[in-house]
């Protein structure tokens, strides 16, 4: 039992980190298109999206890495679920805007589309490292 | 100590090089309208009829469109330039609009509508169909 649940907590961070590196990547090969993205949000102008387009696929990088290499590894949980939460408020808030927007997480070729399914892709995530991180407290 | 090192300077530094570098990098502020690019709300207010023309890719197209827009991209420009000259007549004003401020597609057909057509009054919707999902 302890065997197969270290298996699945292993897959599970590489899958984690995998997701976070590739999201970062595809934003990264197009801040403009991601700004664009921002702004369809409606919650912040030029300026602001202009430094989240290229601080958080950096910080979406580090994170990843994080996972991948279990570097700093109960920091990249936390902030993990941090940005998740938030991407989850601001999603949450779009829709109850009525706004028909795309997530922006992983860009053009993003198979999800609208707010509620990338809500639920958002909360199997949360779901995913907060199962990490009771193993990684019960580690520690 | 390294949680701040990894977790905090390196994503600004990152961050910053990718602000600094990038050939595609994000706007610091909203670029003011070129050329022919119109905003949506001055569109709105014409009395001259709009013939919208979405430029985007025929995927893009058939999952939402402007209402009465033809889909005229690089791929079917000939086939569908059909369709937009059945509908054009002298006094009508073509709007193309793409995906974002960004994109370069709308630009393309609206050169080819005014310089290989012929068509006056080609214009360019600013902020594309962003801004259009956007006002709706």
């Amino acid at each position: 039992m302890e065997k197969s649940q270290i298996i699945l907590e292993h897959l599970l961070r590489w899958l984690t980190g995998a997701v976070f590196c590739t999201a970062a990547i595809i934003k990264e090969m197009d801040p403009q298109t991601f700004q664009q993205e921002i702004l369809a949000y409606q919650l912040t102008g030029y300026s602001l999206s202009f430094v989240i387009a290229h601080w958080l696929p950096a910080m979406e990088i580090a994170i990843g890495l994080g996972f991948l290499f279990k570097y700093a590894y109960r920091t990249a949980l936390i902030l993990s679920l941090g940005l998740l939460f938030l991407f989850s408020i601001a999603l949450a808030w779009t829709w109850m805007q009525g706004l028909d927007i795309n997530c922006g997480c992983f860009g053009k070729i993003d198979p999800v589309h609208g707010q509620p399914m990338a809500l639920l892709r958002d909360f199997v995530l949360i779901g995913i490292v907060l199962f990490l991180l009771r193993r990684n407290v019960a580690e520690s | 100590m390294k949680s701040f090192l990894f977790y905090g300077l390196f994503p600004i530094i990152l961050g910053i090089l990718s602000a600094g570098f990038h050939p595609n990098r994000a706007l610091w502020w909203q670029p003011k309208p070129v050329d022919h690019e119109v905003a949506l709300q001055e569109i709105q207010e014409w009395k001259e009829t709009v013939i919208w023309v979405d430029a985007r890719s025929d995927g893009a197209y058939e999952e939402d469109h402007v209402p009465t827009a033809i889909g005229l991209n690089a791929d079917n420009f000939e086939t569908s330039l059909l369709l937009l000259l059945e509908r054009w007549q002298p006094g009508c004003r073509v709007v193309v609009y793409c995906d974002t401020l960004q994109c370069d597609s709308s630009h393309e057909i609206a050169f080819r509508l005014s310089e290989e057509v012929g068509l006056s009054e080609v214009y360019v919707l600013y902020g594309g169909w962003m801004s259009w999902k956007k006002a709706r």
